[in-house]
């Protein structure tokens, strides 16, 4: 998958959750992509904060923590 | 079979509860109060003669014929126009009236002509029925005197002529126009024997403002306005009941047939959804199910650089799992999947899915709904608990104001905008959200009280306008909310909306829309009575598309415009079954009826019935198929009924995706854009060969009925039935009606469905369970299927996509009335008389600037592509706005178009793309009729 795309739409549903306190966002965040996204896809997310991913948006990092 | 003649009872149906009695000849006639004599005559199964009477509209007292006599009364009244009394005592049949009615009769046959036995009404004509029916044995007059046979024909419509000379003057057509359609195309020129019907300036039909909804064809009771179907093959002998394939309207038609031949289209009166009306696409644009381009027999080829090869069905699906067998097993199981078609019916939807998931293996199964209506799905999901519109269409009768929200029903939604109109003239009052101004902010007798013209891509910040104006000035129906509604997250929004960020003031830099006009619109939404919101792509086809809807769900809730006749929140959906691919399962995420497939007691349902293990992560959407595909790890599609190729955006994009698979497989009815790139291709049926069922926009579940066999040999059910039986997985069925059984079995909302039960009752609306045994005409009247209502806070965030100094316009796309989506179907019609081509809309100022003349050839580009085009100078467009359609291949519209999509479900952003538009020399292809 293309990152550019991934961190693209990542980002996109953390400026929708934004308005909620910042817990309930992360959880939000995390149950929505868990729940629409293919899992090569949240392998690709996975892979890019395992990278850093200081594209992504703060809250998509909290919700997706580094794998240990 | 039989052909169907629907009984006419002259004027339409009393909806008073209180009821008369009265006598008519000599028998007592019970009577709503505000019945005509005609109809109650007519409903106690007494004929009185008439012409001008027609019970689709108001009596008008014309003709003369109808009259009758009432005890205590002077004179010969007419029955369309006198209603019922309590203790009315009416006789129909007396000498003097006799004497009467052939004396009318005798009037009009002077100036007609007497060739009934060539004339194509001969057989199905009301004027013959009616000299019959009085005894015309001679016209005293003769028929030498001063007439109009020799009036000129207009032939000009593609789909029927006007004969002037059978015109009986009878002004029928005249109020079809206006009373059923609300077009206003035709008018009763002249007076006394020069009167006579014109359309427009008296220009021709085609040049007219005539829509050819064929209200007028039908109401015409001579052989004056006339289908050419029906000149060329004479009166058909049978009738089929089934239903449109066009729009998400799902209107119910009768085809009336001479064997397998369709010989025309009747929009039938009992039809739940459209009562009896009809557009220029369903009425006449059937033409393309017998084109000389369909396909009908199975094709392969090894890459798509090779001709077709013709084969066998069974060549072709051995062919077909060959490959995407071979393809999982060096890519993985989850290499492949496939694309469910809004066009075909709920059991093939279902069967479709079915495939995907068990004899794939995996959930890569998405519908077309991805790119129009996801968004509503998810939105109404969130808020209210499900995901479908809320009301019936005949909701909008009890209507006081309608706030219709990026949707041109007029265009888009024929049958249902003519209603919309029809309640507009009758008083309520319209508010219009759109950057364009459509036919409901402005046309013959429509008048919107607000046109609230936005920039693209700000309805959210517009939305939420309207709800801060509701919130502090105090136009909270807080009763409704406290009682329906979850307060927790209703307090956490009322702060939210509140801040003044969100003012009417703030936000007017970023809609361009004056603050005072929102503050208006609010107000007469909050407070105007029965308020309902109708919208459509222009909502969802937005990076905050599903922001959009949620945000529309709280304005709802909040007003307490939920849970009864007249209100609501209203997806038109734009694809006759798009409700039904979304009910069936076509989601990745979702089996039938909306559960996830990460439920563990619904997936084991299924495993039990479908007797095969089912994958519990969700797939990938259809624009997460093309990326995947770009990136390797997917390499086998089946696309079934869709033209991906044309309609979805970012074109090269798509391109690129489909050359890189191994096998892509395309079951459609012709050759289309995708089929370019695909390695099998498996012949469809077209809707007139279908058994099965649709499911409309107001979740009307409709039955499909074949009125010819199919082209192919096969029903599609069955080909994707033989596909999963080559893949390693027996699926078989007798019939579709056993399909939805199944269906029923496992989706709770349609438990109590069957073929048995629709044939019987004629239509359902979803949820149709226990609790609702026959149906669900209204959504959420006592709770929200999720219990209280959630109101969801809506943050503005601007679309990334701008326009800049190299591409300063923005440029939305859409629908036109005599074109459908691709064009795949009309453009195979007599349609293309209307749209030859795909047209770039933009405002005068903004074509001055750039030397741009009505007409000129332009070229279209963005940061994607460039297409050309031809241009027309509309002040309908706001400045900086520019609008196309998609319908021709060869204008390929979305080549400009971005990947950007909604956020929660990818929806595609067709609705904002930055474009510069210029001047060019090349000339854009037209399509004429192929």
């Amino acid at each position: 998958m293309d990152t550019a795309d991934l961190v693209r739409m990542a980002n996109q549903i953390a400026a929708y959750f934004r308005s909620y306190p910042e817990a309930e966002a992360v959880s939000e965040i995390s149950q929505h992509i868990k729940s629409f996204w293919d899992p090569r896809m949240r392998q690709g997310l996975d892979a890019l904060m395992a990278s850093g991913g200081e594209e992504l948006d703060p809250l998509v990092r909290r919700a997706f923590p580094p794998q240990d | 079979m039989t052909l169907i003649k629907e009984q006419d009872y002259g004027t339409p149906a009393s909806r008073s509860e209180k009821m008369v009695s009265l006598r008519i000849d000599g028998r007592t006639v019970t009577a709503r109060e505000g019945t005509s004599i005609m109809r109650a005559a007519a409903e106690a199964g007494i004929s009185i003669p008439k012409l001008c009477a027609t019970d689709s509209q108001n009596a008008y007292g014309s003709c003369r014929l109808c009259l009758v006599q009432v005890e205590g009364r002077r004179g010969t009244p007419a029955s369309c126009t006198t209603p019922v009394a309590d203790g009315m005592d009416v006789l129909t049949q007396t000498p003097r009236l006799a004497a009467l009615r052939k004396g009318v009769m005798e009037l009009y046959i002077s100036d007609h002509p007497l060739d009934c036995l060539t004339c194509a009404s001969n057989g199905d004509c009301e004027l013959q029925d009616m000299a019959g029916k009085v005894g015309l044995r001679e016209v005293r007059y003769g028929f030498d005197g001063a007439n109009h046979l020799k009036a000129e024909k207009d032939e000009s419509n593609p789909y029927f002529t006007f004969d002037p000379a059978k015109c009986i003057v009878c002004s029928r057509c005249v109020r079809a126009c206006q009373e059923t359609q609300g077009t206003f195309a035709l008018t009763l020129d002249g007076r006394g024997f020069a009167s006579k019907i014109a359309a427009g300036m008296d220009d021709g039909f085609l040049a007219s403002d005539c829509v050819s909804c064929g209200a007028c064809v039908q109401a015409c009771p001579t052989a004056t306005l006339m289908e050419k179907a029906v000149i060329d093959h004479g009166q058909p002998e049978h009738s089929v009941l089934t239903t449109c394939a066009y729009c998400g309207v799902g209107c119910s038609f009768k085809a009336d047939m001479q064997g397998e031949t369709v010989v025309r289209m009747v929009p039938w009166k009992d039809g739940g959804a459209n009562e009896g009306h009809s557009c220029v696409k369903g009425r006449f644009a059937w033409g393309y199910a017998t084109h000389s381009d369909r396909v009908t027999t199975p094709m392969i080829r090894d890459t798509i650089h090779e001709p077709w090869r013709k084969v066998s069905w069974d060549e072709a699906i051995g062919f077909a799992a060959t490959r995407l067998k071979a393809i999982q097993a060096q890519y993985g199981k989850n290499s492949i999947g496939g694309i469910t078609s809004s066009r075909c019916t709920n059991e093939e939807v279902f069967v479709v899915q079915k495939m995907i998931r068990a004899a794939f293996g995996n959930n890569n199964v998405d519908t077309c709904a991805r790119v129009c209506h996801s968004p509503t799905g998810y939105g109404l999901k969130q808020t209210f608990g499900t995901s479908a519109g809320t009301q019936d269409f005949r909701s909008v009768d009890q209507s006081d104001v309608l706030l219709v929200i990026g949707a041109n029903p007029t265009d888009a939604h024929p049958v249902f905008g003519s209603r919309m109109k029809k309640r507009i003239r009758a008083g309520a009052k319209v508010i219009v959200i759109d950057p364009r101004r459509t036919d409901l902010v402005e046309s013959p007798h429509i008048r919107a009280s607000h046109h609230l013209q936005l920039r693209p891509g700000t309805n959210v910040a517009i939305v939420n306008a309207l709800a801060h104006v509701i919130v502090t000035e105090g136009l909270v129906n807080r009763a409704f909310v406290e009682e329906r509604c979850d307060p927790t997250e209703f307090a956490r929004w009322e702060g939210f909306i509140a801040d003044p960020r969100h003012s009417p003031e703030a936000v007017e830099a970023i809609t361009g829309v004056p603050a005072a006009e929102v503050r208006g619109a609010a107000r007469l939404y909050a407070t105007g009575g029965n308020a309902a919101i109708y919208y459509g792509l222009g909502v969802t086809e937005h990076s905050q598309g599903s922001t959009m809807v949620m945000g529309m769900a709280n304005l709802a809730m909040a007003t307490g415009n939920i849970g009864r006749e007249g209100v609501g929140v209203n997806p038109l959906r734009g694809q006759n079954n798009v409700q039904g691919s979304c009910d069936m399962g076509s989601f990745p995420h979702e089996f039938s009826g909306y559960r996830h497939v990460s439920d563990d007691t619904v997936r084991a349902m299924f495993e039990v019935v479908w007797g095969t293990a089912l994958d519990p992560e969700p797939g990938l959407r259809i624009p997460n198929m093309f990326d995947a595909s770009i990136g390797g790890s997917f390499r086998g599609l089946y696309v079934h009924g869709e033209d991906i190729a044309q309609s979805d955006p970012n074109t090269n994009h798509v391109a690129a995706a489909l050359e890189a698979m191994e096998c892509v497989i395309v079951q459609d009815l012709f050759l289309n854009e995708t089929a370019n790139y695909a390695h099998v291709f498996l012949p469809g049926t077209s809707f007139l060969e279908k058994d099965g069922t649709f499911t409309n926009a107001e979740r009307r579940i409709n039955r499909v009925r074949p009125a010819m066999r199919s082209q192919t040999g096969k029903d599609e059910w069955e080909v994707t039935c033989d596909l999963a039986a080559a893949m390693g997985y027996p699926m078989r069925y007798d019939s579709a009606a056993e399909i939805m059984d199944e269906i029923a079995r496992l989706t709770p909302t349609f438990k109590g469905v069957s073929f048995e039960r629709l044939d019987r009752d004629g239509s359902l609306q979803w949820p149709v369970n226990d609790a609702a045994p026959n149906g669900t005409p209204l959504m959420h009247v006592d709770g929200f299927v999720r219990g209280k209502g959630r109101f969801m806070l809506t943050e503005y965030v601007a679309t990334e996509e701008r326009a800049s100094r190299f591409f300063p316009l923005l440029l939305t796309t859409g629908r036109i009335l005599s074109q459908y989506n691709v064009g795949t179907q009309t453009r195979r019609t007599g349609n293309v008389a209307w749209h030859p081509e795909d047209i770039l809309e933009i405002h005068p100022h903004d074509a001055e600037e750039r030397g741009i003349r009505d007409g000129d050839l332009v070229s279209l580009a963005s940061r994607k592509g460039a297409t050309g085009l031809r241009a027309m100078i509309s002040d309908r467009m706001p400045q900086g706005v520019v609008y196309t359609t998609f319908h021709h291949p060869v204008t390929g519209a979305n080549v400009v178009t971005t990947e950007n999509s909604d956020w929660a479900t990818n929806c595609p952003e067709y609705k904002v793309t930055a474009v510069q538009v210029t001047l060019s020399n090349q000339t854009p292809q037209v399509s004429a009729a192929e």
